[in-house]
């Protein structure tokens, strides 16, 4: 129960108490002294009357005697009077039909026997009544009793006056009382409430409600206390809140991203880097278990709750993910332990650093500079093989066209001479690709630019059983570029696609807007390139095919047509399932503009 | 003591002349000065009437009332029957009105008794006290005395009368068994309540005698009589014949009481 009601009840309580108290004890004080005051006068009327009846009771003047008692009996509380003779004999009576009765008991014997009155109570409430007697003697003799019954109904009445007063002072009071009650109880409580109030809005995080109690009293201090506690509270609280977002900005704003999980390994907190580098909006993640959200392998936070070490240092690894849209991803997760007041492992913080560009730009690096090396090796070793090889083939050639036909020799001849064209060839190729020319760049229709190479290599190919389909973006806008060399680069992924399917398989080739720039899949369910072999497929001279049926200088030749584009071109393979070779070229500046 | 009570009750009434005055002797049947002030109204009246002024004079004995009366002090005299019946006898007083109580300008007095008593006739009355009003009340004793001899009671030997003086106390001393019966008069008991009338048996009722009269001295000048007489016949106003507790006065000759005359002398 709330206070006030309690000391409402409270005032109100003592007020009836103090009420029936006051009331029972003027009750008593009444009773006791009208009870005295009906007594002595009940006695006083009789001794006056016994004294007023005496000659008449000589006189035998019985007539009067009655007019007496009748007399005495209006307008008094005399219920009834009677004489009675001392053979107890009602000589006169207030009722006449008593006359001549025998009348006498305890009280009449009593007074008889004695010289004053006898006072006798009898009944109570409206049949209470109060019996006088008195002898009535002449000179010692006695003439009679005189008998009267007084009503004590006046008393009661008189009593239940004072009680019904007595409850309507009690009524009073407790109206009044109420009123004083309430008003006092809400000089006690309605402060209290205010300060209530006030917790209640500090609660809830508003510290700029005022506790208006001017008092001088202890609630007065109590509130002053409680004012001086709430700027405490306020000046902390703006602290934190001050902390609290600057704190939040630095997460924000780290380009990092952050992640937080619980015990139960679910996701509490991700932070805007966090959601961007895995395409998640906070809806999706908040409340998630983070193996969903981290994907595959399980999360290191994950593993890090799993083995229960609480006070192992923070972690570091690099390692894939997939994304929300399935794209994969490099990122060095840091890993570290959050722990509650007791030194228990509550959760963890995760740190994600997407390093997909870093590593791929690492990679492209590294390989420009394989290549940019084996370039200046092959440009060296073609320059100087070149000359020797024209000298093989022109002596051969000259050789073959002096010998008859049916020269012995003229079959080994042959073959010396095709050997120096097909190395010939090979040093083209290594010039080609050493000499890295800058294409000659003109408005390209990529679509058309594909497709003519897929025919020209089913042409070349007809005993090839594969077929290709296109799932071509028809708006793809045209780009700048060299269509020679990029019909090169086409029919060299193509025809890597196709040789991947040995033979039956299915390629599709897929072209779409990309930001500003265009997409080219190629996208094969060959036999797919063992992770190993990933980051070397672009390496010179790196190849998978038997001796003889390629020089691994296409895909090398390929990456450098696109780089010279200023484009990119990435792999991403699975073994067993197929290979996706992805060609991104920048949109010409006329492309740009509105399609 | 008597003599100055009476001088001091002469109170003369408004319209005195230069006539004698004439006094009106009332018998003691109650206070003298309670006398005095009922009769003012009366002695008014006649004074008016009369022309001459008429004063109200009692005394506090009947003994003292009929010496006073046999000496003629009195011109009018308003007495009950026995005393008029002396008053006639010694001092030639003669009745010229007559008190009219309701419809009767007679009396009757009775013997009764308590109905729960036992007492049914005046025979069984024998060995029993009877209350009386006085030796000298004709219907509260006198005539009783002739119901007794009549119900073959000796009224000196068989009962034990008890005078009790008031009607009231006789009655309620049948009511109270101080006696057995009571000698009343009728006309009297007329006035008393239902429940203390019906209490009471009838155990015989005397015959008829004339109400109470108003005589006038032997002597009075005869014009004044008769205007005595005609004054309270025509006397109308309650406060005159209240005190008589009548309700008119009607002409009445002297020998309208020779018969009770005649029984009072038989009575012992």
């Amino acid at each position: 129960m709330r206070l006030f009601p309690k000391v409402l009840l409270l005032i109100l309580g003592l007020l009836i108490l103090l009420a029936a108290v006051l009331t029972v004890v003027e009750v008593r004080n009444e009773t006791r002294q009208i009870s005295s005051l009906v007594e002595q006068k009940g006695t006083q009327i009789a001794r006056v009357l016994s004294v007023s009846a005496l000659p008449h009771l000589v006189n035998r003047d019985f007539g009067t005697l009655n007019a007496l008692l009748q007399e005495t009996q209006r307008g008094s509380d005399l219920i009834a009077g009677a004489l009675l003779g001392p053979d107890g004999v009602i000589l006169a009576h207030t009722d006449i039909n008593r006359l001549g009765d025998k009348g006498s008991d305890d009280l009449v014997l009593q007074a008889a026997g004695g010289e004053g009155a006898v006072v006798k109570h009898m009944g109570s409430g409206n049949d209470a009544v109060m019996a006088v007697g008195v002898p009535v003697r002449l000179r010692g003799d006695m003439l009679g009793v005189l008998r009267l019954e007084f009503s004590e109904t006046a008393v009661y009445k008189s009593i239940r006056s004072t009680v019904f007063r007595g409850i309507g002072v009690a009524a009073a009071a407790l109206v009044i009382g109420s009123i004083l009650a309430f008003a006092a109880s809400g000089l006690i409580t309605r402060p209290i409430l205010q300060l209530t109030a006030s917790a209640g809005k500090i609660a809830r995080g508003d510290m700029s409600y005022p506790i208006a109690v001017n008092r001088k009293d202890e609630i007065g201090q109590l509130a002053a206390a409680f004012q001086s506690m709430t700027e405490g509270l306020k000046r902390t609280f703006g602290d934190l809140v001050r902390e609290k977002r600057r704190t939040e900005a630095i997460v924000q704003s780290v380009p990092d991203g952050m992640v937080t999980v619980d015990a139960g390994r679910r996701v509490t907190f991700m932070n805007p880097a966090a959601l961007s580098v895995l395409g998640f909006s906070a809806d999706e993640v908040l409340g998630r278990p983070c193996v969903e959200i981290l994907g595959n392998p399980p999360c290191v936070a994950d593993c890090f709750l799993a083995g229960g070490n609480g006070a192992a240092s923070a972690r570091r690894e690099e390692m894939g993910l997939i994304t929300k849209t399935g794209r994969p991803i490099r990122v060095i997760k840091t890993v570290a332990p959050m722990q509650d007041e007791d030194g228990r492992v509550a959760g963890a913080v995760e740190t994600i650093q997407d390093v997909t560009q870093t590593r791929r730009l690492e990679e492209k690096v590294r390989q420009s500079e394989r290549l940019a090396s084996v370039g200046k090796l092959a440009a060296g070793v073609a320059h100087e093989i070149n000359n020797p090889l024209s000298a093989v083939i022109g002596i051969s050639g000259v050789l073959l066209r002096r010998l008859p036909a049916d020269h012995p020799d003229r079959g080994p001849l042959q073959e010396i001479s095709d050997y120096g064209k097909r190395s010939a060839r090979i040093v083209r190729d290594l010039l080609n690709y050493a000499r890295q020319m800058p294409p000659e760049k003109r408005s390209t229709d990529m679509n058309r630019l594909v497709r003519e190479s897929v025919q020209r290599i089913e042409r070349a190919n007809p005993d090839k059983r594969f077929s290709v389909t296109f799932d071509l973006d028809p708006s793809l806008p045209d780009v700048l570029a060299d269509p020679y060399q990029m019909e090169q680069v086409f029919s060299n992924i193509v025809l890597n696609a196709v040789q991947s399917l040995n033979g039956e398989g299915e390629v599709r080739i897929v072209s779409a807007l990309d930001g500003d720039r265009i997409r080219i899949s190629v996208i094969d369910n060959g036999c797919g390139i063992p992770p190993e072999n990933r980051s070397r497929v672009f390496e010179p001279f790196f190849t998978t095919r038997p001796q003889g049926m390629g020089t691994g200088l296409g895909l090398s030749i390929s990456y450098g047509i696109v780089s010279g584009h200023g484009g990119t071109i990435d792999v991403e393979s699975e073994e067993g399932i197929g290979t996706c070779f992805i060609v991104r070229l920048p949109l010409s500046p006329i492309s740009r503009g509105p399609v | 003591m008597a003599a100055v009570l009476a001088v001091g009750l002469v109170a003369s009434p408004a319209q005195a002349g230069s006539a004698e005055p004439l006094r009106l002797g009332v018998f003691p049947y109650q206070s003298p000065l309670k006398i005095y002030n009922d009769f003012q109204p009366v002695a008014q009246y006649l004074s008016r009437e009369l022309g001459r002024p008429v004063l109200v004079e009692t005394s506090p004995s009947m003994e003292r009332f009929v010496e006073q009366a046999s000496r003629q002090r009195y011109d009018i005299v308003y007495a009950g029957l026995s005393y008029y019946i002396q008053l006639r006898e010694k001092a030639g007083y003669r009745a010229i009105a007559t008190v009219v109580r309701g419809d009767a300008s007679s009396r009757r007095g009775a013997l009764l008794a308590r109905q729960d008593s036992g007492i049914r006739t005046v025979s069984d009355l024998k060995g029993k006290k009877v209350g009386a009003l006085h030796p000298d009340a004709v219907c509260g004793y006198v005539l009783q005395r002739q119901l007794l001899q009549e119900g073959g009671v000796n009224p000196d030997r068989d009962v034990e009368f008890v005078f009790i003086g008031k009607l009231d106390s006789i009655i309620f001393s049948v009511l109270n068994r101080t006696v057995d019966a009571a000698a009343v008069d009728l006309s009297e008991l007329a006035g008393k309540e239902r429940g203390i009338v019906d209490k009471m048996r009838v155990l015989a009722v005397t015959p008829e005698v004339p109400d109470f009269p108003i005589a006038v001295r032997k002597g009075l000048n005869g014009g004044i009589v008769e205007r005595i007489r005609l004054a309270l016949i025509q006397a109308r106003d309650s406060s005159v014949l209240a005190p008589f507790r009548a309700t008119a006065f009607e002409p009445a000759r002297d020998s309208d009481y020779d018969a009770l005359a005649a029984l009072i002398r038989k009575s012992p």
